[in-house]
């Protein structure tokens, strides 16, 4: 590796840090344009109406066979990387000329998108527009990679990419296929809600034709979306990406019987979902059954498989190869381990994966305003409660650096707000709901979080080992990947809670102090919180 | 992180987006707000459960 003079350290990282730069650089661009722009929109010319008819089935394709060759070229990929020892510097001149053709290709993409226009002009415009952006990609890629290791790294892929291609080809066709079955599926699946619930409501209308059911005003039809083939599609990939992951541990053919186990419940559970959300509307709560319960349950049922089929299939003997036998403590701790003493990842995982949980079924729970909101706090307090004697043992210790850093993002969030944006409460909101709200947002959530993103996810990021990374020495790559997925977790704001994200990575890794960062967050929260109490803009909430 | 867990924790990232992608787009009862709070929940749990063994 080549570190030239007067050039920065970043600027020359090791390989597969490059390609794994150049590959999330251009997953990020293609969702942030996949999200901005709808191909729905291209009716005029005959290149916009190909990329409506094809875009999204291309993206689909492209994803699923870059997913494939990282999964199952790693070890070509790494020869190949490893073949050459100096690499030149990440080039400015072509990541700068990516950041222009980037530029050109979005205004192009602005005039192609929502505008009417003759159809030659479309042509024209729409080949500019993709022009650019492949020609933004080949500048990208260049820069973070010699084309010579380029030619290495596709020849040494050669057979993986042609099945990822294949396997890709084959995948998005069958996704296309397959909703030739929804309408048989959606007629099954209406049977079935109709015997579950036909015992219980008096008087259910039943219309096989229109696949309706109603009873006491309430009403519902079983679309073909609803069929469940998504579900099972979901559960499909997640299943075989697992056992795919753990395949040393499971004796095969007979751990692929999770397969169709996997879909015969998710299926059931849909038919059951819809069943629950009839009897939820019947019952006097139509709000809650086609609003938050509609759009939750499908979520729940897909986790609650997918950790049965992890959990479930590892206590399962006639599934899982046998291993040397280890005593393992209730907290999953070898005895007499000092370094293993404890399940490490739960302890800081748990509080943040309990307040997700409690989310869920708080929303499910809720027509439009999230009454079950205190469910939240207190889920995290009980998971602290379970870890308090952990808790104790980490670095806790505030710093002024802490309260500025608070402070400094408040102002951030506040000024990357779009101006005028403003949302009033939906009524008045009890005291108690806000307190609880208010407890939320500036103790439990910002301690929670900043355990799993700065002291989970940052140091995980560097080491596997990560209760032995000093958060100093975790590395810029894992201080900003961690602060992008804590941003992205902030939808619409991702790019406010990056930066937020990185300026509590910031604070973490000066002092190593996990409630210096937890002050910073919890201090922003709270100014938050008054500025929305203050002028009752209730869009920051 | 080393280059092989990268490179496998990218290309699960990349399934589970390209699979939780096709199915935001279809189906409305897959909600797409609540896809990244579901798939992070889900991830945290199965990284929970294997930190366990």
């Amino acid at each position: 590796m080549v570190i030239r003079q007067g050039l920065p350290g970043f600027l020359s990282p090791r390989p597969w840090v490059r390609l794994f730069l150049f590959v999330g650089l251009v997953a990020l661009e293609l969702a942030l344009l996949s999200i901005r722009f709808d191909a729905a929109d291209l009716t005029a010319g005959y290149l916009p109406r190909l990329v409506n008819q094809w875009g999204a089935v291309s993206l689909r394709f492209g994803i699923a066979a870059a997913a494939l060759i990282l999964l199952l070229g790693r070890s070509a990929l790494e020869t190949a990387l490893s073949s050459q020892r100096r690499f030149p510097p990440i080039s400015i001149p072509l990541v700068s000329g990516h950041a222009l053709l980037l530029l050109l290709s979005w205004f192009l993409a602005l005039r192609v998108f929502g505008h009417a226009m003759a159809a030659s002009r479309a042509d024209w415009l729409a080949g500019a527009w993709i022009l650019t952006g492949v020609l933004a990609m080949v500048c990208a890629g260049l820069a973070f990679l010699p084309a010579g290791v380029w030619v290495r790294l596709f020849s040494a892929c050669r057979d993986v990419l042609v099945f990822a291609v294949a396997a890709a080809l084959v995948g998005t066709w069958v996704g296309g296929f397959a909703r030739n079955l929804w309408r048989p599926l959606s007629n099954l699946t209406f049977s079935v809600v109709s015997s579950l619930l036909k015992p219980w409501i008096p008087g259910l209308l039943i219309d096989p034709s229109h696949l309706t059911l109603a009873a006491r005003g309430f009403d519902i039809e079983i679309a073909d979306e609803c069929s469940g083939l998504e579900g099972i599609g979901l559960v499909l990939a997640f299943s075989s990406a697992w056992l795919w992951f753990a395949r040393r541990d499971y004796r095969f053919p007979r751990a692929l019987l999770l397969l169709p186990v996997g879909v015969v419940v998710i299926w059931a559970m849909n038919a059951a979902r819809i069943a629950a959300l009839f009897a939820l509307g019947y019952a006097g709560a139509p709000g809650i059954a086609l609003g938050g319960f509609h759009s939750q349950a499908g979520w729940i049922s897909f986790i609650l498989i997918a950790t049965a089929c992890v959990a479930g299939s590892s206590r399962v003997a006639w599934l899982r190869r046998e291993k040397p036998r280890q005593e393992v403590s209730l907290d999953g701790a070898a005895p007499g381990n000092a370094a293993g003493a404890r399940n490490f990842t739960a302890v800081y995982l748990v509080p943040f994966l309990a307040i997700l949980a409690a989310a869920v079924v708080s929303k499910a729970a809720s027509a439009k305003f999230e009454w079950f909101y205190p469910l939240r706090p207190l889920a995290a307090l009980v998971a602290f409660a379970c870890y308090r004697e952990q808790y104790r043992q980490m670095n806790w210790r505030v710093s002024w650096a802490g309260a500025v850093a608070g402070v400094a993002v408040f102002a951030l969030w506040i000024g990357l707000e779009p101006a005028g944006a403003h949302a009033t409460a939906p009524f008045h909101v009890p005291a108690a709901w806000i307190a609880a709200r208010v407890f939320a947002a500036v103790i439990t959530v910002p301690i929670a979080e900043e355990l799993a993103f700065r002291g989970f996810l940052l140091r995980r990021l560097a080491k596997e080992a990560f209760e032995t990374v000093e958060p100093r020495s975790a590395g810029l790559l894992a201080v900003v990947l961690s602060s992008l997925v804590f941003g992205l977790f902030h939808g619409d704001r991702w790019l406010a809670g990056s930066l937020a994200g990185l300026v509590y990575a910031g604070v973490y890794c000066r002092r190593g102090s996990i409630g210096d960062a937890a002050l910073a967050h919890g201090l922003t929260n709270a100014l938050l919180a008054v500025y929305v109490l203050s002028t009752g803009n209730w869009q920051l909430w | 992180m080393n280059q092989n867990g990268l490179m496998k924790a990218a290309g699960f990232g990349l399934l589970l987006l390209g699979v939780a992608g096709a199915a935001f787009g279809a189906v409305p009862e897959i909600d797409a707000s609540s896809g990244m709070s579901a798939l992070t929940l889900l991830s945290g749990v199965l990284l929970v459960i294997k930190s366990r063994r």
